[in-house]
């Protein structure tokens, strides 16, 4: 980005926070605030200005009109002293945070193979799953779960009723893991009601056994490897519908199609041809019913190996997983631009996230053109339009595409 | 029901808010309590409450029958707290509120009444509703905020407790009864801790000297018996000094009290079983744990060491050890071995050879002379 590119964005982003009304997240005051401004460095070497604090809504809209960053953002964190240094602050509590990516969905060496527009659209179906746990296993009402678009590839979640804020790293570790599926051992929720009493392959069934409800214990040891679900909220409503889902996938498959499915899945040839017999028989229906009460029949590890996969928040094998549990951390500004797209962090409500399109609803800027340089071949679709620019061929496009080319650094002003 | 009235109830759970309430109002000074001929039973009482921490792992509940010894039984936890402060060990406070804690549980489990659940759940706060399904007696349910459930499961490493392992509805977790009272151990463990060691003034610690010296001498025996890597060799003669890092930092780290995952814990016993030690030995190594359950325990390791019918386990190769993130660094033995029970037999047979070259030296050193 050269030195006049870098004028014109940074006038760009001026003109936005001077007409854009920023709600400040609650408690403001108490957090730290860090920006990363259109300075020298700019963007070579990203200088964050840190520990910062406002104390009233004016200060903060002033700094953002004035200084106008390409990035900004606060802690999830409440602090007594938010402008001290990191071990002075006084940590009070922190909002429960999620964050999920493209980067932690889809793994650094596919991410070639993805178009922006895929990986928000796969980046979006993990953020509704992840909705779904807070709604009806975690208990949070719509409007205590605030999203925001990223601004570039991904979505935030800011929880920030009392209850989570006094939670430790190690517990909001326990959040992830549960929406994660991490340490998860399936002999919790499905008792193997032929095994031995001690052990099986299910893991150990001494103390589930007190699990299951009386009325429902004559039906142990009845069928060779049938299987009883044994807790019926949370994960394990995910299997027993996971598994009905499962049924009507391979139902509604061709039987050649049906097979080759379940032996990519790495289910004996044998197994996959009983399995798709099975499905398709009309005492299948009368099955499913009994499934409602828990009694699922018998299924191969591997099928309750896709259903946990296809039922968690997925993310690659990686450091930085998807909700953090790192209690300090800072976070974008709902509201701010993104300095590397120019897009809006957009904040949203359940409602207005499921029909919201980012390559539409984040754009802030107009629609004059703008003259640039590309860089090298790039394409974007914004509000419905698709954009294509060479490398060294001068075009003209509206303001917004212009902004966004500039921002990732794909092209520079003539 | 009002509990400031009934000092025979409380007296099983002096660290209530009602206890110390109780106490307070009871008019009793401090300087009543360490010095009054008068407290003297509360005062042995006290000492006692810590030595069979020590000893035992766990702080007997006695039968109490009048109100007069229930007031001895109350009085004597604020002076056992006061005895633990002025020492100061670390691994005592530890030790001392871990018992407090399990006698507290067990005196839970014991009783018939669910009361004592509803007043313990108020007393830390926790919005907890009791479910008790129809013709299901032993099926009592208890639904807790998941909040509130996380502040105390956190802590508890065995893999039932994960979050992932529970029926999670709405916000509430579903447990067992006496799964609750588990938690409710755990709450009772952090409130005992937390204020431990309390700010005692140097003379009211000197005045009190002749209960805290019983104390440190039977700490210092226990730290003798059980060794420096952290375990009790009992009378099969094994060199400690010799065991891998990994081994020795979970030893080190059962005797702390603190907290080890499963993994760890099997290769610990299984390590322990291969070079010998018997089973007793071993379970006496576990005692410290804060999850400490010894009919749990003794199953496990009978199951590792094969009793039962079931096989005999080698410990776990470095590679698993490293794996399940137990193994903590190595050293230049670990360099040279795969596995912790060949760095065993090697550093024993190099402590050997260094043992000999010493004599030898000295020896030779004699024949110059």
């Amino acid at each position: 980005m050269n030195e006049k590119t870098k004028r014109f964005v940074s006038r760009k982003f001026q003109e936005y926070y001077r007409r854009a009304k920023i709600e400040p997240p609650s408690d403001f005051w108490m957090r730290e605030w860090g920006f990363v401004l259109f300075d020298p460095h700019y963007p070579a070497k990203l200088v964050m200005r840190r520990h910062t604090a406002f104390a009233t809504k004016e200060d903060l809209v002033n700094y953002l009109r004035e200084s106008a960053p390409a990035h900004a953002y606060h802690s999830a964190a409440v602090y007594n002293y938010p402008t001290a240094a990191m071990a002075e602050k006084g940590w009070i509590g922190a909002d429960l945070i999620f964050d999920l990516d493209a980067d932690h969905i889809v793994s650094e060496a596919d991410l070639p193979h993805y178009s922006y527009e895929d990986l928000l659209a796969l980046v979006k179906e993990e953020t509704l799953k992840l909705v779904d746990f807070l709604l009806n296993d975690f208990g949070f009402a719509d409007e205590d779960i605030e999203l925001a678009f990223s601004g570039s590839r991904g979505y935030h979640i800011h929880i920030t009723t009392k209850g989570v804020r006094g939670l430790g790293s190690r517990e909001r570790r326990e959040i992830v893991d549960y929406v994660m599926a991490t340490g998860f051992e399936r002999g919790r929720y499905l008792l193997d009601k032929t095994a031995d009493y001690r052990e099986s392959a299910y893991g150990k069934v001494a103390e589930q056994v007190n699990e299951v409800p009386l009325h429902r214990r004559e039906t142990i040891r009845k069928k060779s490897g049938d299987l009883q679900l044994v807790v019926f909220e949370g994960w394990g409503k995910r299997l027993n519908k996971g598994l009905v889902d499962f049924i009507a996938e391979i139902r509604g498959m061709g039987d050649k199609e049906g097979r080759r499915k379940l032996n990519e899945m790495g289910i004996s040839k044998e197994m996959a041809k009983k399995i798709v017999k099975m499905t398709k028989e009309e005492v299948m229906i009368k099955r499913l019913g009994r499934m409602e009460e828990g009694e699922l029949g018998f299924w191969p590890t591997q099928v309750w190996d896709k259903i946990i996969e296809k039922e968690k928040v997925k993310s690659a094998d990686r450091v930085d997983e998807p909700v953090t549990a790192d209690i300090k951390r800072l976070i974008r500004l709902p509201g701010s631009l993104h300095g590397k797209s120019s897009l809006k962090v957009k904040p949203l409500t359940i409602e207005t996230f499921k029909e919201f399109d980012p390559l539409v609803d984040a754009v802030v800027f107009g629609d004059s053109p703008v003259e640039i340089l590309p860089l090298r071949h790039s394409s974007i679709e914004l509000k419905g339009e698709r954009y294509t620019v060479e490398e060294g061929e001068i075009a003209s496009v509206p303001e917004h595409v212009a902004l966004y080319f500039l921002c990732r650094g794909a092209a520079e002003l003539t | 029901m009002e509990w400031h009235a009934e000092p025979m109830h409380i007296c099983f759970y002096p660290f209530l808010s009602a206890a110390s309430k109780y106490v307070e109002e009871s008019g009793v000074t401090l300087e009543d309590l360490i010095s009054s001929a008068v407290f003297e039973r509360a005062r042995l009482r006290g000492k006692e409450r810590i030595i069979e921490a020590i000893k035992g792992g766990e702080v007997r509940k006695p039968a109490i029958i009048s109100n007069a010894q229930a007031e001895m039984e109350l009085l004597s936890y604020p002076f056992a707290r006061i005895l633990v402060s002025c020492i100061g060990d670390d691994y005592l406070i530890r030790r001392y509120a871990l018992s407090e804690a399990k006698a507290a549980h067990e005196k839970i489990l014991a009783g018939s009444s669910s009361d004592i659940i509803y007043e313990l759940s108020e007393e830390f706060d926790i919005r907890v509703d009791f479910f008790r399904l129809p013709q299901e007696q032993e099926q009592e349910q208890v639904h807790m905020p998941f909040v509130d459930y996380l502040r105390f499961a956190a802590n508890l490493r065995d893999k039932r407790w994960k979050l992932v392992n529970r029926g999670l509805e709405n916000g509430r977790v579903k447990l067992r009864k006496s799964e609750f009272v588990r938690i409710i151990q755990e709450a009772i463990h952090e409130r005992i801790k937390n204020d431990l060691p309390l700010d005692v003034p140097a003379d009211i610690c000197e005045a009190i000297s002749r209960y805290t010296g019983d104390i440190k001498t039977e700490l210092e025996e226990k730290r003798k018996k059980f060794g420096d890597a952290g375990f009790e060799l009992g009378s099969v003669v094994k060199d400690p000094s010799c065991f891998p890092p990994c081994i020795s930092f979970i030893l080190g780290n059962l005797k702390e009290g603190v907290n080890v995952p499963h993994s760890a814990r099997f290769a610990g016993t299984a390590f322990l079983l291969n070079i010998g030690l018997t089973e007793d030995e071993i379970i006496e190594t576990y005692k410290n744990s804060p999850d400490f359950d010894e009919e749990r325990t003794r199953y496990q390791v009978e199951h590792i060491a094969g009793d039962k019918g079931s096989v005999r386990y080698t410990a776990p190769s470095c590679g698993t050890m490293r794996t399940y993130g137990n193994c903590v660094g190595k050293d230049e033995v670990c360099e040279k071995v795969s596995h912790p029970l060949s760095y065993y037999k090697r550093k024993l047979k190099l402590e050997r050879k260094s043992k000999k070259e010493q004599q030898d030296k000295s020896k030779s050193g004699e024949k110059e002379q």
